[in-house]
C-alpha cells in the first residue's frame, strides 16, 4: 500500500508537470482527470478537517476540559449552521443573515483587533530589538504610511515620488523575497516528485 | 534421668540415646544438623574401623608399596603410573584428617568432562545417571568396531606401557594378562547385538564410528583416556548395540554359577564383565593409565594371553581372572568360591553405570552397602533388582584369585570412575537405553528426576596438598576427577528416594537368573518420567527410619560437603524442593544430607551475587565462584537483615547534600519574578485599542468627508476603465471571489466602484465563483453593499442577470480545471468553454492565489489564440496590491485597482458610486495618522525605555 | 524551453547533491531561530511542556502547499523528538488536507520513537478554514495546553499577528517564518529572531531531516546565484540596448 501511495504519487506529479509544459492531448486528458479528482478530494478534505474539529472539541467536552462549553458552541453551531445550509439553501436569507451577522463581523472585529496588534507590535520592536535593520523598517514603515495618508489639506508633497521611491526597495525587495520563495518550493515540489518526501504514507 | 525431647517427633527420649527412639532422628547434635547450620567437619579416618578386612589389607598393602612406587611415579607422567590406585581413595584421604577442602578429585571433578559423542543420535535426552552409568555406557559400546587392538584399549593400555614385572603389583599383571585375552574375540560378539547387557546399556549413545579425541583437560584425565580406550578397544564405542542387558554380561562370564560368600568379591564381577562380551575396538594411542589390572577387569583385550600369574596369598583374587576371561565363552572358567566378606555392597559399582538406583541392596550400618548408592543409583532408568533369593554364582575357579596382589588396593576405583570420560557427557542415549531394558527393570526404577548436582570440575590439588595425603590417596588425588553422575549425587538430596537393599547379601545365582530371564525376554522400554517421591512397590524397599539407622554413623566429610552445584542445578532442585518439598520431613534427614541441602535458596535474599562471592580455590569446588554461600549456612533461616544505612564518604554526602538542595531548589515555589512591564503592555495595549476606535468610530460616525480626494487615477486604474469600456453589452462576465470574510468590507469597498460602472454601463451577465468555502455567502453580501442586486439600485436578479456558481475547491488545480473546462468544473457554469467570458474580474486580497490566476490564464492565451484578447481586471486589497503590480505592469492583468486610495479616486471618477469607498476615505485617513503618531511616539519610547533598561542591567551587573 | 530545462536541471542537482551529502556531509551558516527551535524542543520536553507547531493553511492544492510540505518535513522530526514527552505537542492547521497530512506525520514521527500507542488524533488539529478563523481557533491553544514553545512554519497572512501576540501574552517561545511577505513583516516585527524568505525551506536541513533537505538549499543557493547572474546580464544588455 505504501509503495502505492508513492507511486500514483510520484506518477500523478510527473504527469501534471510535464502535461504543463507539453500539453499534448492524452497528457491534457490525464491531467484534467487528475485534477478533477484532487478537486473532489479536496472538497471531501474539507468534511474530513470538520470531521477533526468536531472530534477534537467533542474529546474536549468528553474530558471535561478548560473551557469546554465552548468546545460545545462550536459543535453546536456548526450543526445547526450545516442543517440550515442543507435544508434552506446558501442563498436563503436566513443563510446570508449568519454570514452577514455572524462571521463577516467575526472576522472584520479580528482584523480590526489585527490592526491594533500591529500597531503595538511597532511600537515594541525597538524594545525588544535595537539594531539598525529594525530602524530602518520602523522608519520606512512610517515613510510609506505618511506617503499614503489622507490629509484635510490633500495630499502630501511629493507623495507619489516618496511611494514610488519606496516602492521601488520594497518591490524589489519582495521580488527577491519571492523569488527565493519559488526557489523553495521549486525544490519541495521536486523533493516529492521523487518521493524523497513523502508526507503521506508515514515519512 | 533426664530426657531428651526429640526435635523430631517431639517426644522424649533417655539422654544416653543419640537416635530416637520413636522415630530414628538423631537426638544429639553433634549428629543433627538443621537445615542451614553449616555442617561440620566429619573425620572420616574412623571408616578405617569398619572397612572390611581385605579393604585394610589392600590399603595397607598400598601404603608398602607406596614408596617402591613412588620411584616409578616420579619417573613417569601421571598418566602412565603403575601404581595401583586406592579403591577406597576418597575415603582414605578423608581419614588423614587433611584439608577440608581437599576433597578427592574423583568426586570434586564432578564437571562434564565427558565428551558427547557427536554421532550419537539424536535422542530427547533422559536424566544422565552418575558416570557409573557412563561408565556402563562406554563398556558397552558397539561391538561391531572392527578389531583394532592395538594394545591401547582400556584394558590393555597397560600393554603399551613398558611392562615391567618386577614393579608391577600381579593384580594388575594378572589383569593385564587377561585383557590381552580378551583380545581374541570372542564367541560372544557375534552375538553381542543381541545380547542384552546391562553393561551395554549405553552402546547406543557411545557409538562412535569415528575415533574422538576427547579434549583434554587441564587434570589428568588418563584413566578416563583409559576407559576410552577400553571401550575403543572392545568397540563399544562403534557400534550400536541394541537389546543388551546388564544381565548378559553376568551370564557370559560366569558360565558356572557359584555360590556367594560374605566376602567374596564376586562384585568385581561386574567390573570384569562391563565390556567382557564386547569385540575389542580400536584404542587411541593415549592410554597411558597404570591401572592395568582394572584393564583386565574392562576384559575386553588380551583373551589370547591366559592369566597365568601366580596368585597371591593375602586374597585369593584368583576370580578377577574371569574377568579376564569374560568374553570368551568357549573358555569357561572355573574358578573357585573364595569365601570372603560380603562385599556385595560394592557391586553397585559393578552396575555403576545403570541398575543402582533401584537396586535393592540392604542397606545396614555395619557394612559399606551404603555405598552401593554412590555408584549405582546412578542411572534411575537402569536398574536391576538384587533382591533376588538366587544367589549369582561367581565363576569357580579363577586362576586370577590366586594371583590377586596384596596390592590390589581399591584404586581401580579411579578407572572406574574414569571411564566416564570418554562416554557422551549427555545422556542423549538414555532414551534408547531405556527401551532396551528389561521389564523388571522398569518396574523396580523408582525414581527419575532431575538431579540439582552438576557436574564439576575442580582444579588439581596443589602440591603441598599432595605431600600431604598417603600416597595411596595419591593417585586418586592426582588422578583425574571423576564426574559423578547426577543420578548418583540425587542420593544426597533429601527428597531422593533411597533405593531398596536386598535383604540378603548379594547373590551371584540371582544375577545369573536375571541374566537369563534378560536374555528370554524382550525388553521392555521404561518409563520414562517417574516420581522419586512415589513409594516403592517393592517390599524390600527401604523406609525412612532405615535410611536413617544407615546415615546416622558417621559420614566422611567428602559426603557431607555440600555438593558444588551450577545455577542451573540450583534452579532446578529450588523448583523441585518446592513442588515436593512436602513429601519429606526435614527432620527425618541425617545431618550431613541436611547440611548438603542447598543454602542458596535461603540466603538468596540477602546473599550477594554470584561475582560478589569469592571464588573456591582448593577441593572439589576449586574454581566455582558463588557456590558456597559466605554466609554461615546455619546462622538462619532468615536472611539477615541489611542495613540501609548507605556507607558513604564525607565527601560522597556533601556532593549528596549538593544534589539534594538543587532538587529542592527546582521543587520549591519560586517567588514569581513579575515582570514590571507586564502591566503597561496590557494598559498600553488597551488604551491604543481604545484610542483607535474611539477615533474611527466618531469619524465613521459623523460621515465626515473633509479629506479631499485626488482625481488622478493611477495608470493601473485607469486601464480598467479602459477595459470597462470594450466589454460589449450583456456579455458573461466571470467575477472570482477570492478573499475572506475578514477583507470583505475593504474588498467590498474598492471593487463597488468597478462592478457599479461595469453594471451600469454595460450591464453584463455575471457568474459569481468563489475560490474561498465563505465566498458563497460573500457574493449576495457584495451585491447588495453595491446595490446591485437591489430594486433601488441596478436590479440584478439571481439567475437572470447574475449566478452565484458556489465555491471552487482544488486550489490551483481547481482553478486549471476550470479554465480548462468550466461545465466539469463547475456544473453550473453557463459557459461551455472559458472564452466565452469577456471579461475577468479578480477580488482577491491575496497576491499568491491572484497569481495563480493570473498565470493559468496567461499559459491559456498562450495555448488558445482565441484567448489572448480576453481582459483580466484584478481588484486588490492594499496588502495585495503591490505584489500584483508587476503582473499589471507586464500586461498579464489587463487592469488593477489597489486598496482603498485607488478605489475611492476610482469611485471620484464614476460619479461617486457606490459611495462606499468615500465614506471609509476620512477614517482611513485619522486612521493612518493615528496609527503613525502611535508608532513614532510609541517607537521613540520603547527605544528610550529599552536603551535606560540596558544601562540599568548594566549599573546592576 | 526555459522552465522545464530548469526544473530538469534542478532534479538532477538535487538528485546529484542528496548522494553527496549522504557521503560528505556538509554545515550551514547558523541561523538563530533554528538553533532556539532545537533548544526549545529540549526544553520543552524536560519541562513537561507542550511543544505548539503551527503548519498555517497553505493549501497543498496550491503553490503555497510548498511552505506546508517544508513544516512537515520538520513536523516530522520534531514529532519524534517530542513523542515521548509527558506532553505531546499539538499541531494546528488551517487547511483540511494539511491538518489530515499532520496527524500522519505526527503518527509516524510517534512510530518512529516507537511511542505509536502515545499517539492521539486529537493532537493534530484543524482549527479553522479562513485565516482569522484559524487563528481565532488556534489562540486558546496559546493559553490553555501548557504551551512553552510556539513553532509557526507555514503559509500564514497578517493574521500571523494574532497568534504571535498571544504566544508572546504567555511569554512563550516564538519560532515562526512563513513564506508570506505579509506574515514575514509581521514576524519580524513580533518575533525574537524572525525567519525571513526562503529560510522556512531550511527548516528540514536544519533540524535533520536528512540530506535531500540539504541538497535542496545547496541547489537553491546555485539556482539562486544562476538567476542573480541571470538578473544582471539581462539589465545590462537591457542597458545597453542590446534586448
Amino acid at each position: 500500500m505504501r509503495v502505492f501511495a508513492i507511486a500514483l504519487a510520484i506518477a500523478s506529479g510527473l504527469i501534471v508537470v510535464v502535461g504543463y509544459f507539453y500539453p499534448v492531448e492524452p497528457l491534457l486528458q490525464l491531467r484534467l482527470q487528475l485534477t478533477n479528482w484532487a478537486m473532489i478530494l479536496a472538497g471531501m478534505t474539507v468534511l474530513v478537517g470538520i470531521y477533526n474539529l468536531v472530534a477534537v472539541h467533542m474529546e474536549k467536552i468528553r474530558t471535561r476540559q478548560k473551557d469546554a462549553i465552548y468546545g460545545g458552541l462550536l459543535v453546536l453551531s456548526l450543526i445547526i449552521t450545516f442543517g440550515m445550509g442543507l435544508v434552506l439553501g446558501p442563498d436563503h436569507t436566513f443563510m446570508r443573515a449568519m454570514v452577514d451577522a455572524i462571521i463577516v463581523p467575526v472576522e472584520a472585529s479580528l482584523m480590526a483587533i489585527l490592526a491594533v496588534t500591529l500597531i503595538y507590535a511597532s511600537i515594541r520592536l525597538l524594545r525588544r530589538r535595537v539594531d539598525a535593520m529594525s530602524v530602518v523598517f520602523l522608519v520606512v514603515a512610517v515613510i510609506f504610511l505618511v506617503a499614503m495618508m489622507p490629509t484635510p489639506f490633500g495630499p502630501i508633497p511629493g507623495d507619489q515620488l516618496i511611494l514610488q521611491f519606496t516602492g521601488m526597495f520594497s518591490r524589489g525587495g519582495a521580488r527577491g523575497l519571492l523569488i527565493g520563495v519559488a526557489l523553495g518550493t521549486l525544490l519541495t515540489g521536486l523533493r516529492v516528485i521523487f518521493g524523497v518526501d513523502r508526507p503521506y504514507g508515514g515519512n | 534421668m533426664a530426657d531428651i525431647r526429640c526435635p523430631s517427633c517431639g517426644k522424649n527420649n533417655p539422654d544416653f540415646l543419640t537416635v530416637c527412639q520413636f522415630c530414628q532422628t538423631p537426638l544429639t547434635p553433634e549428629s543433627t544438623l538443621q537445615i542451614g547450620e553449616k555442617p561440620t567437619k566429619k573425620n572420616t579416618g574412623e571408616l578405617e574401623n569398619i572397612l572390611p578386612d581385605w579393604l585394610r589389607d589392600a590399603r595397607q598393602q598400598s601404603r608398602d608399596l607406596a614408596e617402591e612406587d613412588a620411584v616409578q611415579a616420579a619417573s613417569m607422567p601421571k598418566t602412565q603410573k603403575e601404581e595401583p590406585p586406592d579403591l577406597l581413595a576418597g575415603l582414605a584421604f578423608q581419614s588423614t584428617g587433611g584439608d577440608e577442602d581437599q576433597i578427592p578429585d574423583w568426586l570434586s571433578s564432578i564437571n562434564p568432562a565427558t565428551q558427547e559423542k557427536p554421532s550419537a543420535p539424536a535422542i530427547p535426552a533422559a536424566p544422565e545417571s552418575d558416570f557409573f552409568a557412563r561408565f556402563n555406557k562406554a563398556e558397552s559400546a558397539p561391538k561391531s568396531e572392527p578389531v583394532q587392538n592395538d594394545g591401547t584399549s582400556f584394558m590393555g593400555q597397560g600393554t603399551d606401557q613398558p611392562q615391567d614385572a618386577a614393579e608391577r603389583d600381579e593384580l594388575s599383571e594378572w589383569l593385564t594378562q587377561t585383557s590381552e585375552q580378551l583380545i581374541e574375540p570372542s564367541s560372544l560378539e557375534s552375538d553381542a547385538s543381541q545380547i542384552e547387557s546391562g553393561w551395554g546399556l549405553n552402546i547406543e549413545e557411545s557409538s562412535t564410528p569415528e575415533k574422538e579425541s576427547v579434549p583434554k583437560p587441564e587434570e589428568d584425565l588418563s584413566w578416563l583416556r583409559n576407559l576410552e580406550a577400553t571401550s575403543k578397544q572392545t568397540g563399544e564405542l562403534s557400534t550400536p548395540k541394541q537389546d543388551e542387558d546388564w544381565q548378559s554380561g553376568f551370564d557370559s562370564p560366569f558360565s558356572s554359577p557359584q555360590s556367594s560368600e560374605p566376602e567374596d568379591l564376586s562384585w568385581l564381577n561386574n567390573l570384569g564383565r562391563a565390556s567382557a562380551p564386547e569385540q575389542p575396538a580400536q584404542q587411541s594411542a593415549q592410554s597411558q593409565n597404570d591401572l592395568d589390572w582394572l584393564n583386565n577387569l574392562g576384559g575386553t583385550p588380551a583373551t589370547e594371553q591366559p592369566a597365568s600369574r601366580p596368585s597371591q596369598p593375602a586374597e585369593d583374587l584368583g576370580w578377577l581372572n574371569d574377568l579376564g576371561t569374560v568374553p570368551a565363552m568357549e573358555q569357561p572358567v572355573q574358578k573357585p568360591t573364595q569365601p570372603q566378606e560380603d562385599l556385595s555392597w560394592l557391586n553397585a559399582f559393578g552396575e555403576t553405570s545403570e541398575p543402582a538406583q533401584a537396586a535393592s541392596t540392604e542397606l545396614s550400618s555395619d557394612h559399606l552397602s551404603w555405598l552401593n548408592r554412590l555408584g549405582g543409583t546412578s542411572e534411575p532408568s537402569q536398574t536391576f533388582d538384587f533382591a533376588q533369593d538366587q544367589p549369582l554364582e561367581r565363576p569357580p575357579g579363577a586362576p586370577a584369585f590366586e594371583k590377586a596382589s596384596p596390592q590390589d588396593d581399591l584404586g581401580w576405583l579411579n578407572e572406574l570412575q574414569g571411564t566416564s570420560e570418554s562416554l557422551p557427557a549427555e545422556p542423549v542415549a538414555d532414551f534408547s537405553i531405556e527401551q532396551d531394558k528389561p521389564k523388571d527393570v522398569v518396574e523396580s526404577t523408582n525414581a527419575q528426576h532431575v538431579s540439582p548436582f552438576n557436574p564439576r570440575g575442580t582444579a588439581p590439588l596443589s602440591a603441598e596438598e599432595g605431600t600431604s595425603i598417603p600416597e595411596w590417596l595419591r593417585n586418586a588425588t592426582e588422578g583425574p576427577s571423576m564426574p559423578m553422575g547426577n543420578n548418583a549425587l540425587d542420593q544426597f538430596r533429601e527428597d531422593f528416594h533411597i533405593p531398596t537393599a536386598p535383604e540378603e547379601p548379594f547373590s551371584w545365582k540371582s544375577f545369573i537368573l536375571e541374566a537369563r530371564q534378560a536374555d528370554e525376554e524382550p525388553v521392555q522400554p521404561q518409563s520414562a518420567s517417574v516420581n522419586p517421591f512415589t513409594p516403592s512397590n517393592d517390599p524390600s524397599a527401604i523406609s525412612n527410619q532405615d535410611v536413617e539407622s544407615l546415615f546416622s554413623m558417621d559420614m566422611p566429610d567428602w559426603l557431607s560437603r555440600t555438593e558444588p552445584v551450577s545455577d542451573e542445578s540450583i534452579t532446578q532442585e529450588t523448583a523441585i524442593n518446592a513442588e515436593e518439598g512436602d513429601a519429606l520431613s526435614p527432620a527425618d534427614l541425617p545431618s550431613w544430607v541436611q547440611a548438603m541441602r542447598p543454602v542458596e535458596a535461603i540466603i538468596s535474599e540477602s546473599a550477594p551475587g554470584i561475582e560478589d562471592q569469592p571464588t573456591e580455590r582448593q577441593g572439589p569446588l576449586a574454581g566455582f565462584r558463588g557456590v558456597i554461600p559466605a554466609a554461615p549456612i546455619g546462622s538462619s533461616r532468615r536472611p539477615r537483615a541489611v542495613s540501609l544505612t548507605l556507607q558513604a564518604s564525607s565527601e560522597q554526602q556533601s556532593s549528596a547534600a549538593i544534589l539534594e538542595q538543587l532538587l529542592a531548589s527546582e521543587t520549591s515555589p519560586r517567588a514569581l519574578v513579575s515582570s514590571p512591564s507586564v502591566m503597561p503592555q496590557q494598559m498600553l495595549r488597551r488604551a491604543i485599542a481604545v484610542l483607535v476606535w474611539v477615533v474611527l468610530g466618531i469619524m465613521i460616525y459623523t460621515r465626515s468627508q473633509m479629506m479631499p480626494v485626488s482625481p488622478l487615477l493611477p495608470s493601473d486604474a485607469r486601464d480598467v476603465t479602459n477595459v470597462v469600456m470594450n466589454i460589449s453589452d450583456n456579455a458573461p462576465v466571470l467575477v472570482i471571489l477570492d478573499y475572506e470574510p475578514a477583507l470583505a468590507g475593504e474588498m467590498e469597498a474598492v471593487s463597488g466602484p468597478l462592478l457599479d460602472q461595469l453594471v451600469v454601463l454595460r450591464h453584463p451577465h455575471m457568474s459569481f465563483l468563489a475560490t474561498s468555502p465563505n465566498g458563497t455567502a460573500l457574493v449576495e453580501r457584495l451585491l447588495v453593499n453595491t446595490n446591485i442586486n437591489q430594486p433601488d439600485g441596478q436590479g440584478y436578479i439571481a439567475g437572470q442577470n447574475y449566478i452565484n456558481m458556489g465555491y471552487l475547491p482544488g486550489g490551483e488545480s481547481g482553478v486549471l480545471a476550470f479554465i480548462e473546462a468550466p461545465q466539469t468544473a463547475i456544473p453550473s457554469s453557463p459557459v461551455l468553454g472559458f472564452s466565452e467570458y469577456a471579461a475577468i474580474i479578480l477580488l482577491t486580497d491575496h497576491a499568491d492565489s491572484a497569481r495563480v490566476w493570473v498565470e493559468q490564464l496567461h499559459i491559456l492565451k498562450q495555448a488558445d489564440s482565441t484567448l489572448a484578447s480576453q481582459p483580466l481586471l484584478a481588484v486588490s486589497s492594499a496588502q495585495a496590491g503591490p505584489m500584483l503590480q508587476p503582473y499589471a505592469a507586464s500586461g498579464q492583468i489587463s487592469g488593477l485597482i489597489s486598496g482603498l486610495s485607488d478605489a475611492v479616486r476610482y469611485e471620484l471618477v464614476n460619479n461617486s458610486r457606490p459611495g462606499i469607498a468615500r465614506s471609509y476615505w476620512d477614517a482611513f485617513g485619522v486612521g493612518l495618522m493615528l496609527a503613525i503618531t502611535l508608532i513614532v511616539l510609541g517607537g521613540l519610547w520603547s527605544l528610550f525605555a529599552g536603551i535606560r533598561s540596558r544601562r540599568a542591567e548594566v549599573a546592576e551587573g | 524551453m526555459i522552465a522545464p530545462g530548469l526544473l530538469i536541471f534542478a532534479g538532477v542537482l538535487l538528485l546529484g547533491i542528496t548522494l553527496l551529502r549522504r557521503k560528505y556531509p556538509g554545515g550551514f551558516r547558523r541561523i538563530e531561530a533554528y538553533e532556539r527551535l532545537n533548544k526549545s524542543v529540549g526544553l520543552a520536553v524536560e519541562s513537561g511542556t507542550r511543544l505548539h507547531i503551527s503548519l498555517g493553511r497553505g493549501n497543498l492544492f496550491t503553490t503555497r502547499g510548498a511552505s506546508a510540505l517544508a513544516a512537515l518535513a520538520m513536523l516530522r522530526k520534531l514529532s519524534e523528538r517530542t513523542s515521548l514527552s509527558d506532553r505531546p505537542p499539538i499541531v494546528t492547521s488551517g487547511d483540511a488536507s494539511l491538518a489530515i497530512l499532520s496527524q500522519d506525520t505526527l503518527q509516524s514521527g510517534y512510530r518512529a520513537a516507537g511511542a505509536e500507542d502515545q499517539y492521539r488524533f486529537s493532537t493534530g488539529r484543524l482549527t479553522g478554514l479562513t485565516p482569522f478563523a484559524y487563528a481565532a481557533g488556534t489562540i486558546p491553544i496559546t493559553h490553555d495546553e501548557g504551551v512553552s514553545t510556539h513553532v509557526f512554519m507555514g503559509d500564514f497572512g497578517a493574521e500571523s499577528a494574532l497568534l504571535v501576540e498571544a504566544a508572546e501574552r504567555e511569554n512563550s517561545n516564538l519560532i515562526a517564518a512563513s513564506d508570506n511577505l505579509s506574515a514575514q513583516s509581521v514576524f519580524y516585527a513580533s518575533s525574537q529572531d524572525p525567519l525571513i524568505g526562503e529560510e522556512l525551506f531550511a527548516a528540514g536541513a536544519y533540524v535533520g531531516a536528512g540530506a535531500s533537505h540539504e541538497a535542496s538549499l545547496v541547489v537553491q543557493d546555485i539556482l539562486r546565484w544562476l538567476i542573480i547572474l541571470a538578473i544582471a546580464i539581462g539589465s545590462l544588455l537591457k542597458i545597453m540596448g542590446a534586448i
